[in-house]
Order: structure tokens, then C-alpha cells, then sequence
């Protein structure tokens, strides 16, 4: 990734040195405050998934390979949290950077609204994901109440960090393009 | 053109997860060097934002108001009434123990694992998985399996190790299973964690069979023939036990006895359920646990054996046990693979000779009256540990009561009540139990040590 900027763009170098610092950076201190910070604060019911927004919104700025390259990271860092199957986390989130790669085309500065409406699609995706082959497979079926309990604070609180987060990833993109 | 080289990357990173899934999942343990060198760097970080974190947490909590501190002050206070009487009953009883475990030949105190303390650094951020990680790794001597407790109940088992870090997935996870049994009647039962049981605060008690004495209100610990967790420690008070819509088994609920929402410290212990497998070979090792098995009906019958030689009544009571037949019972109504231990052995013989011996109308009655309280004991849930001090207070009175009275049991005493009365009516026939229990688990035990 890195010799392939340097190759095509001796001047771009510096800038997406800068860039793939500051990304490595965001992927290692969101996943800190995802599992060490966010659990101690009391009144959160759920916390929202700081790797999943982060990703989608490189995915959404920066196209699919940028997408799928920051998710590949974030899931690495979530199988090494759990002691699952390896590969889980990494799956998805790889699959959630490319899926909004796809959509970076209609990619427009300053527009919200569309980011918030992936954010929500995203994590439904991702729930889903999970509870299909860690649930369903073990024939948990109250799938009503894994949506109110479990899906829908997600959701709420992942909207509410999607507003801040996409906006972080904008203007930090802004920033290093100066 | 970028658009086609990124889905092939897609698809090649996609089929790379995909095998690495179920080859992680086929063999244990392969991507633990990975996991480990992560871990190795990540952990410190994780260790100082938590610290950092916590400590920002708790200075905000310094700041309460001083109506909050008194009225806090002042449950303490009424705890402490309440402990203090507890301890006083509590040391009396140690001595007692004392002296049977030197009868008996315990040397080990059960209750009393070595064990490590630990903090809780990282969580699981989402509601799906209740899964932490705590700050000691192999380099402390934390092991896979072992078990994990705080404010002196279970919290979970180590399910993967790292050099400074292990991860641990709590009781109340949607995919945790834990054998466990009454702590008055020992029937066995699983208690198995539930996501849509979490937000009371609650587990769920399965596979308990349906003559299963275990009732509202009653300790329920870890079993002595779980694979993986260590004997004898609390879990939680079983609570709203009734029969399951098949009329096949009972089920019911538990509320854990830690607290699950404020876990920062945890205690590890040292010692792994499989260490103790290896030490049944010896035979040494076996006898031990089926005695400290049978611990919690030995108060009962050391007041009669005392000084009577346990191990030439041994010998004769083994034929008094019709083991084939109650075994012959058990195998018709239960599950195909459900182990029959030394417990279900004995819980049939006491209900019958309670029945027949002491032929009490009250006994139906008293069926009743224990649906009846299991009502009441859901309305004291939040407060269960009150609920649970006055329900052992009660316990000691009808023990006292029953000391004075010998053997005549009032109609208006409770079935505990009962049930003392019945066990020392025939405290004969449990040291005959007991006795034939111990053969019969020790023959268990040798047979399958899974």
C-alpha cells in the first residue's frame, strides 16, 4: 500500500504517509476506547461501535480498497479481543469497507444525511452478522427482543458517534489534502 | 479498472477469513502467536486508558451528596446488624466443622482456592457477548479454564491466555454453561447464561430434575462433576424453580451472587477442574472430593456417628442401597445422555423414607406453601441478600426448635422445618445414605472421569 503511493506520486508521498499514520493511529485509540473506556460509563446502555463507523467512513470517503484495508485492521483488532474463531470480525468489516467503497461515487462534502443512513444499514448488516452465526446457529430465536435490546441502542448510539466520527474523518481528510 | 482490481482483492481477502475461520476453528489455539504479540503491545495501552478511565470515573463519583452517603450509611449499618449476627453463627458452626473435617479426614478446606486478583482493563462494547479481559497472563499463571470469581461468587472462566492478558467470557453470557448443584440437596442442574434474561440480572436453571428438591431462595453452587469448574463455589440463589411446560424437568431462574454491572477487580484461581482429574488416578484424590461431596449432609450424621466408626458401617450398609433399582428408575425418565451421579442416588431414598416414616398430612400442604413463598421470594428479589439472611435466620430457628422438641414436629413449622425434623428422624438411614453414596460416587468417578 505504501510503496504503491510512493511509486505513483513522489509528491503525494509525504501526504499519504501522513495519511496512513493518522488512520493507524484513530484504528489503535478507537479500539482503546471502545473496549477499555466505554464500558466504565454507567448510564450507556450499548456503546457504539467506533471501528464499525471509522471504517465505513474511509470506505465512503476513500473508496473500497482504503475501505477494506482499514476494515481488515479493525477486524484483526476484534478477533484479537475475542478468542472465537479467528477471521470472524475481520470478514465482516473487510466486507463492510468495500461495501461502501462502492458507494463513495455518490460521495458528496458536507452531505450528512447519507452517511447517517449507511451508519444505520451498516449496523444492521453487522447485528445481523452476528447474530446469524452466533445465535441463530445455536437456535436462539427471540429475535424481537435481540432487536429492541441488543440492535436498537446499538443503532442509536452508533448514530450519535457517526455525527461526530464522519465529521473527525472529513476534516482530518481536509486537513492532510491542504 | 481500480473498481475491478479492489473486488478481487476483496474476494481474495474474503476467502483468506474464511479459511482462517475454519481453520482457527478446527485447531485450537493456532493464531495464539499472533494474538500474543497483539496482545503484547496492546495491553499496556489498554491497561493506562482504563486506569486513566476509571480514575476519572470514580473522582466523578466522589462528588455525591450527602443524603446519598447517609442513607447508604445507614443500609450499611443494618448490614452489619445483620452480618455480625451471621458471623457469631458462623463461628460456631467453623468449630463444629472443624471437628468433622478432622473426623473425616478433610484436610483440604474446599471453599479456600489460591487465587490470583486481577483487573478488569477491557470490555465488550456491544450487548451480543459479556466477555472482559483481565491484565495477568501465562507470565502470572493464569491458565485456559481457570475459574474466575468476585465479591465472593463465580464470574466467569478464562477462555484464552496471553503472556500479560487473558480473556475472560462471564456466566451470564449467552453461550455459557455451567454445571451446578443445591447446596442444601446437591441435586444437580445447568445454569446457563441468557442475553434475554441479562437486563434483569438474571440466568436460567435447566435440566433439573423434576424430584429435585431445590427451591426458592436456596444457594446454588458449582457442581462437583462439572468438567471445568472448580466445587462448591457460590453461584447464585435459585429463584421462581417450577416444573418446565413438558412435566419432564424443572426449570427456574438465578440471580447471580456478584454483581455483574461494576466489575473492575476480579480473583482468579489458581487451580484447573482437570488437575484434579489427573490427581483420580491415585484414587487418593477421588475419595477426598466424594467426601467433600457428601460434606453438606455429614453435620447431620456426625452427631450420631461421633466416635462411631464410619468406615466398619461401611462395609455392612453397601447392600442396603437398592442401587439398581433407583439407577433402573432414573434411566426411563431422563435423557439419553444425562449421567447419573451419587446425588440422584440419594435424593430418592430420603424423599420416600421422609414420606413413609413420618406421615405427616402436613407434607402436601406444605407443597403449598412453598409455591406460595416462591411468590413472595420474587418480590424480595431486588433485595435477596436480606431475603436470603432472614431465610437462614429462620433455618437456625427451626434447627433450635428442633432440638428442643427432638423429634415431634409442630404443624405450623415450615417444610425446612420438616425436612430437619425428617433428617433427624432418620438419621440413621442417611448415614447409611451417606455412606452408600460415597461407595457408589467412588465407583462413578472411576468409571468416567469426564
Amino acid at each position: 500500500m505504501k510503496k504503491f503511493f510512493i511509486k505513483t506520486s513522489l509528491k503525494k508521498s509525504t501526504k499519504n504517509r501522513l495519511r496512513i499514520l493518522s488512520y493507524v493511529l484513530s484504528l489503535v485509540l478507537a479500539f482503546l476506547i471502545q473496549t477499555s473506556v466505554m464500558p466504565l460509563i454507567p448510564f450507556f446502555s450499548a456503546s457504539p461501535n467506533l471501528l464499525l463507523i471509522l471504517t465505513f467512513s474511509i470506505g465512503f470517503i476513500h473508496g473500497s480498497l482504503p475501505g477494506m484495508i482499514y476494515g481488515l485492521g479493525a477486524g484483526l483488532l476484534m478477533d484479537m479481543f475475542y478468542s472465537g474463531a479467528f477471521g470472524f470480525y475481520s470478514l465482516i468489516f473487510i466486507f463492510i469497507g468495500y461495501l461502501n467503497g462502492l458507494f463513495s461515487n455518490v460521495y458528496y462534502e458536507e452531505y450528512i444525511t447519507l452517511p447517517m443512513i449507511m451508519c444505520v444499514i451498516n449496523e444492521f448488516i453487522y447485528h445481523v452478522y452476528i447474530y446469524v452465526f452466533r445465535f441463530l446457529i445455536r437456535l436462539k430465536l427471540d429475535l424481537p427482543y435481540y432487536l429492541i435490546h441488543v440492535v436498537l441502542p446499538a443503532v442509536v448510539f452508533s448514530l450519535l458517534a457517526t455525527l461526530i466520527l464522519y465529521r473527525f474523518v472529513f476534516t482530518a481528510t481536509e486537513k492532510i489534502d491542504k | 479498472m481500480d473498481n475491478k482490481k479492489s473486488k478481487y482483492i476483496f474476494i481474495v481477502l474474503s476467502v483468506v477469513c474464511i479459511m482462517m475461520i475454519v481453520l482457527s476453528s478446527v485447531k485450537d489455539g493456532i493464531m495464539n502467536p499472533i494474538r500474543n504479540t497483539i496482545g503484547y503491545v496492546l495491553v499496556p495501552f489498554q491497561k493506562g486508558v482504563n486506569t486513566l478511565g476509571f480514575g476519572i470515573y470514580e473522582n466523578l463519583k466522589e462528588h455525591r451528596t450527602l443524603e446519598e452517603v447517609l442513607e447508604e450509611n445507614k443500609k450499611l449499618n443494618e448490614k452489619i446488624g445483620i452480618l455480625v449476627e451471621q458471623n457469631n453463627r458462623l463461628t460456631q458452626d467453623s468449630g463444629e466443622l472443624q471437628r468433622l473435617r478432622e473426623l473425616y479426614d478433610l484436610d483440604r478446606d474446599y471453599m479456600q482456592y489460591e487465587k490470583i486478583a486481577a483487573r478488569v482493563i477491557a470490555k465488550d462494547s456491544e450487548n451480543w457477548f459479556q466477555v472482559f479481559r483481565i491484565d495477568k497472563g501465562s507470565q502470572d499463571g493464569i491458565r485456559v479454564d481457570q475459574n474466575v470469581m468476585a465479591n465472593g461468587g463465580l464470574i466467569g472462566i478464562v477462555t484464552d491466555v496471553g503472556l500479560n492478558y487473558a480473556t475472560v467470557r462471564s456466566i451470564i453470557d449467552d453461550e455459557s454453561r455451567v454445571s451446578a448443584m443445591g447446596i442444601q440437596a446437591s441435586d444437580t442442574c445447568i445454569v446457563a447464561g441468557d442475553l434475554t434474561l441479562y437486563e434483569k440480572g438474571r440466568l436460567r436453571i435447566t435440566d433439573m430434575k423434576k424430584d429435585a428438591s431445590i427451591q426458592d431462595g436456596d444457594r446454588i453452587v458449582t457442581s462437583s462433576i462439572s468438567a471445568k469448574f472448580m466445587p462448591g463455589i457460590l453461584i447464585g440463589y435459585a429463584v421462581d424453580v417450577k416444573e418446565d411446560e413438558k412435566r419432564l424437568m424443572k426449570d427456574g431462574y438465578l440471580i447471580p451472587a456478584a454483581d455483574f454491572d461494576d466489575l473492575s477487580e476480579v480473583l482468579v484461581i489458581k487451580e484447573v477442574k482437570s488437575d484434579s482429574f489427573l490427581d483420580e488416578n491415585n484414587g487418593e484424590a477421588a475419595l477426598n472430593r466424594t467426601k467433600a461431596k457428601t460434606g453438606d449432609t455429614l453435620p447431620e450424621t456426625a452427631n450420631v456417628t461421633a466416635g462411631g466408626n464410619v468406615k466398619s458401617s461401611w462395609a455392612g450398609m453397601e447392600g442396603l442401597t437398592p442401587l439398581s433399582e433407583v439407577v433402573g428408575n432414573h434411566s426411563a425418565d431422563t435423557a439419553d445422555d444425562y449421567i447419573i451421579t451419587a446425588k440422584d442416588i440419594t435424593d430418592v431414598p430420603s424423599v420416600t423414607i421422609g414420606s413413609v416414616e413420618s406421615e405427616d398430612d402436613d407434607n402436601e400442604g406444605n407443597r403449598e406453601n412453598r409455591s406460595s413463598r416462591s411468590s413472595a421470594h420474587e418480590d424480595n428479589a431486588g433485595d435477596e441478600g436480606a431475603s436470603q439472611s432472614r431465610n437462614t435466620g429462620r433455618q437456625e430457628e427451626d434447627e433450635e426448635e428442633n432440638r428442643e422438641t427432638e423429634t415431634t414436629s409442630s404443624p405450623e413449622t415450615d417444610s425446612r422445618t420438616e425436612q430437619v425434623s425428617q433428617e433427624r428422624n432418620n438419621e440413621e438411614e442417611t448415614v447409611r445414605e451417606t455412606v452408600a453414596e460415597e461407595v457408589s460416587s467412588e465407583e462413578l468417578i472411576e468409571e468416567n472421569p469426564g
